[in-house]
This record gives C-alpha cells, sequence and structure tokens, in this order.
C-alpha cells in the first residue's frame, strides 16, 4: 500500500480541490483528511460516518480556590504565559488559569507548596471513520484552541493505514494542512510521495520551497502540480525550473478557471461534474502519481 | 491599537489585508508576521535595514556524572522528551516544550538548560512600517514560542498589526491573544464559511472582538454574510475579485497598489474598529 500526502505550504492553493479529485479517479484509496485544524474534505466527499472517537489531547491545569494562598511562585514558574494572580471573592489572591495557553506541563503543581493544581485531561476533539462513493475515508476535529493537532494526525493516519490493509487499498490518500510545522511533519513522515500544490505566486514559490526542505530533510520524494497556472506564466516555468533543478517529478498544470471554484461551491469533486480539459489534466496527473509511486 | 488578522482557511487574503492595512495607515505603523511556519508579508514590502536575532528554546542537558537514573524527571515530563535507559537518560529536543520541569524536578541538580536555536526573527523597515517576523527553522515542530518572542518585540506607541498563521488551533490563538481586535479573512465559498465559523467559535471563547472582510466576494455563493448577521458580526470589507489584485499578489505588489481604491476604504475600516472597540462592541 502506498501512501500519497497533498501539501502546499502556503494555504488556499488547492490542495482539497485535488484531493477530491484525486479520490474520485483513482477509485482505490482510503481518504484520510489531516488538516485537522480546518478540515474540508469531507464538504466535497459526503461521508456517511460509521464510527465516532473522542480525542483526548493534553491536560489542563486546575487551581483549588481551599488550597490556593495566592503566594505567586507558579505564575513565577509558568514558561507559558498561563497563570496570573486575581482578587479571589473574600478579598485575597488567588491563581487562575488560562485554559488555551496551559501546556498541562505540571510546573505549577510542582512549585505550589500547597498542591493547589490538579490536573485533567482536555477532551480535544472527535475523529471518524467513514464510507463514501469514492472509497472509506477517516477524517477529524480538533477543537478550536487546543493543540496536539500532530497526535490528531497520527490517529488518523494510523486508522487510515488500518482500513486500508484490511480492505486490501492500494493507496492512502491524504489531504495535508498547511504550513510545514507539528501537523505537516506528522502528516508527511513515512509516505511515498508529497504531492506539492502550489500556485504561480511570490508567496506560494515561497512556502512551497520550504515544504521541499522539509521533505528533503525526511529523505521523502516531492512531486508537483501548478494549480491556478495562468495567473501568472512567468511564476509558472519558474515553478517548472525550479522543479526540474530539484529533480522533482512534475506532474502537471491546473489553468485558473472560475468553474473549479464554482464546483467547490456546489460541493462536488471536479472531476465528477466536469469531463473537460480540467479533468483530463487531473487524469494525467493522477496516471504520472501512481507510475512514481509504484516505482 | 493592536488587530490581529486571522482565519480559519489558508490563502483567504490575510496577508493582503495585512500589509494592505499597514501601507494605508497614516503615521508610524507595525506589522508582526506571527506566521512563522510560512512568513510572507515581507514579500510585499521591499525590506530596508534587515537584520535577525537567532531564536532559542531551551533544552535539558544532563551531566552524566550526577545523573543517578532516579527516573524522576522522565516520569514528570508530560512531553516524552527524557526517557530513562538502564543507567542514564536521554534527550529528545524536539517533543521539548521547555517548560524546565525536569530541573525543578532533578534531586541531584543533574540537569541544566541549553539554549537550542529553533528560528530567527527578522526586523526590517519598509517606509515608514516596521516589520517584525518569525522563521522557524526546518523540522522544527513548534511554531508558539516563535510566536510569543515576536509578540514580546510589540510597540506600545505605534499602530500594531498582526499577521496570525491559519487554523483555528494553538499557534493561531497564541497570535491573537491580546489584540483588541480581531479581522477575520474569510472568501464566500462552502470551505471559507466552515472555517470562518470554528474561527468564531474560538474568538467568541477568548471574548476577542471581531469583524469579517469578505475577499472574493462576488465568487462562491456561500452563505457568509447571512452567517455574521446571524450572529451580530460586522462584515467591514468586501473585496470583489479582481484579476489586477491577484496578478499583482503573485509578483508581490500589494493592494493598495494594485487598486489605489482599497487605500481609502481601509482606512475607513480602521477608523470603524477604532469606534467599535471603543465602545466596547463586536463581541
Amino acid at each position: 500500500m502506498k501512501q500519497i500526502v497533498i501539501l502546499s505550504g502556503k494555504g488556499g492553493t488547492g490542495k482539497t480541490f485535488v484531493s477530491a479529485s484525486l479520490a474520485c479517479i483513482a477509485e482505490q484509496c482510503v481518504i484520510a483528511d489531516c488538516d485537522v485544524d480546518a478540515a474540508n474534505l469531507h464538504l466535497l466527499l459526503h461521508p456517511e460516518l460509521t464510527a465516532t472517537y473522542k480525542f483526548t489531547g493534553g491536560r489542563i491545569a486546575k487551581v483549588s480556590s481551599d488550597q490556593c494562598t495566592g503566594c505567586g511562585l507558579c505564575v513565577e514558574s509558568c514558561r507559558f504565559d498561563a497563570l496570573d494572580m486575581t482578587q479571589n471573592p473574600s478579598g485575597g489572591k488567588i491563581a487562575r488559569v488560562d485554559a488555551i495557553a496551559c501546556e498541562g506541563c505540571g510546573v505549577c503543581g510542582l512549585v505550589c507548596p500547597e498542591k493547589a493544581f490538579t490536573f485533567h485531561k482536555s477532551d480535544s476533539g472527535r475523529w471518524f471513520t467513514a464510507e463514501t462513493s469514492y472509497g472509506p475515508m477517516v477524517h477529524a476535529h480538533l477543537f478550536a484552541g487546543e493543540e496536539n493537532s500532530g497526535k490528531l494526525v497520527q490517529e488518523v493516519r494510523t486508522k487510515a493505514r488500518e482500513t486500508g490493509e484490511e480492505q486490501n487499498r492500494e493507496y492512502v490518500l491524504i489531504d495535508g494542512p498547511p504550513g510545514t510545522g507539528c501537523a505537516v511533519m506528522s502528516a508527511m513522515t513515512g509516505v511515498d510521495l508529497v504531492v506539492l500544490t502550489t500556485e504561480p505566486t511570490l508567496a506560494g514559490i515561497h512556502d512551497a520551497k520550504r515544504v521541499v526542505q522539509l521533505a528533503s530533510h525526511f529523505h521523502i520524494p516531492v512531486g508537483m502540480i501548478v494549480n491556478k497556472s495562468t495567473i501568472n506564466k512567468e511564476k509558472t516555468a519558474e515553478l517548472k525550473k525550479y522543479a526540474e533543478d530539484q529533480n522533482i517529478q512534475y506532474l502537471g498544470e491546473i489553468p485558473y478557471e472560475k468553474k473549479v471554484v464554482d464546483s467547490v461551491a456546489d460541493l462536488q469533486p471536479y472531476v465528477c461534474v466536469h469531463d473537460d480539459d480540467v479533468s483530463q489534466r487531473l487524469r494525467d496527473i493522477w496516471q504520472r502519481i501512481s507510475e512514481v509511486v509504484s516505482h | 491599537m493592536k488587530i490581529a488578522v486571522a482565519s480559519g482557511k489558508g490563502g483567504t487574503g490575510k496577508t493582503t489585508v495585512a500589509v494592505g492595512l499597514a501601507r494605508a495607515l497614516p503615521g508610524n505603523v507595525q506589522l508582526l508576521d506571527c506566521d512563522v511556519e510560512e512568513p510572507n508579508a515581507f514579500l510585499f514590502l521591499n525590506l530596508d535595514e534587515v537584520r535577525s536575532t537567532e531564536h532559542s528554546s531551551l533544552v535539558p542537558r544532563i551531566e552524566a556524572d550526577l545523573c543517578t537514573a532516579c527516573g524522576l524527571c522522565s516520569r514528570f515530563c508530560e512531553f516524552n522528551a527524557l526517557a530513562l535507559l538502564k543507567d542514564r537518560v536521554l534527550v529528545f529536543d524536539n517533543l521539548c516544550h521547555g517548560c524546565g520541569g525536569c530541573t525543578i524536578i532533578c534531586p541531584e541538580k543533574a540537569i541544566r538548560e541549553e539554549a537550542r536555536p529553533t528560528g530567527k526573527i527578522v526586523f526590517g523597515q519598509s517606509g515608514p512600517i516596521e516589520h517584525i517576523y518569525g522563521d522557524l527553522n526546518t523540522g522544527e515542530a513548534m511554531a508558539p514560542p516563535l510566536i510569543r518572542a515576536v509578540k514580546r518585540r510589540i510597540s506600545k506607541d505605534k499602530e500594531v498589526i498582526l499577521d496570525s498563521p491559519p487554523g483555528t488551533t494553538c499557534p493561531m490563538v497564541t497570535a491573537v491573544k491580546d489584540a483588541d481586535f480581531c479581522l477575520l479573512v474569510t472568501e464566500n465559498t462552502p470551505f471559507g464559511l466552515h472555517d470562518l465559523e470554528m474561527a468564531v467559535e474560538v474568538l467568541r471563547d477568548m471574548e476577542m472582538p471581531m469583524g469579517v472582510v469578505i475577499n472574493r466576494s462576488d465568487i462562491g455563493r456561500s452563505k457568509v454574510r447571512e452567517f455574521c448577521g446571524e450572529k451580530e458580526i460586522p462584515v467591514l470589507l468586501e473585496i470583489p475579485y479582481s484579476r489586477i489584485i491577484a496578478e499583482q499578489y503573485a509578483v508581490g505588489v500589494s493592494i493598495v497598489d494594485a487598486e489605489p481604491q482599497y487605500r481609502g476604504k481601509l482606512v475607513d475600516m480602521y477608523r470603524e474598529i477604532e469606534q467599535i472597540v471603543m465602545a466596547g462592541r463586536g463581541r
């Protein structure tokens, strides 16, 4: 089974549009939406949920108002600006935890002379298994303000891989998150190919190069799609040249078309509602991807 | 006043709005790019006087002579950054959050902290705009410490604009925290609306006043306006799709140079935000 992740660095370059169409063309995929911060692929693929799982992320500190004497040692020791002192109703001072900033490290509990801190696992999100017309899907929702997105991405990927093995699927197709940090690294480790979906803009190129750096750091091969290629032909040529120089497989170009945005508004994978030049390009791109990963 | 520019979905136009606003405002402006995984604002600014400082995170180092391999530190570490072997402790720098707990708990005082470079902070000037951004090193997982370090450079006597990373989790919250107002840039597509809903949820939790900019507002046929109406969130600016803006964006030209009428519109928006913040509305 081959694992393929769609990444971009910069947001809004068309990862989800590409992922949905490739899932539709490939037929033999398990689909994993690993943009757990802002999952969108389900809006196009209309999964029917088969199970929902709870994701418990990190811990959060809690102060006992009976025990806190307001000494302030915890505030001094916290490296995450997650504690401050506030007035309690009886006029004294009491520590207050900023639940969003708290990383649950436990240092406040360690330094507190009154043992006033307890720690609770936070209910941080949900992840789902589902069926779509194009194959089984695993996706997730990390609650607003939560951390540990990398850990949730791992859970989604593990389940997707297991499902693929059970059902003898050929591919795990992963719709990745933007950026180059924690969640991207989790989405990328151990895959067979990074499909870098970029756009011919200064920002698109800048961010794509950072993803290439990251992929080479993990020794993962990269293929490139230039989406909205007609926005700037020189920059498209620059990307193509960059791909050649870096030994990146150039998978193809997709012109900027309002029809693409409309297909998203219609909540459908593009290739399922259009049989045109853009669809053909997407089919050619999938053909190249499947050749690259089978080598 | 400190204004954060955020969005749930990436690529909706945060940087376009943040740079446009910085360029449009008269007087001294500080523009901080808090998207340390993919900083982009500098591409639109032609920076002068560029300099940078290294950013480091503290990681534990263990004195082998003093360590008795008692295992207290590895049991304490919430992030599995310390592993107890038979006769010593192994440190995984990448997993360390830098809380410092291991140095406190070690009964032998065998752990000290060492600065490990994880990125840099870059400073530059673009006319009256002071620009600062964070640049996380390849392979580093943790954006929030660098975002906090960038924000420690916030100037008290300038208008401050914070360009936030996308998403609605930890890095975005770190970037917008303590701002006076958050502008959410969205587009009128199902993706834009879905991610806007999540961003609104997190800002409501933070009790942060907010307003919305709809970019490429004539494309997409979603119900962003209706959603904002229901939630009583002001729509402060609509930017219809413009081939000129898109083409100029591609080569690093700001919206206020591509379509000069946005200079006035952005200033008007800023004045409206001032009114909202002063009146304590928009939460």
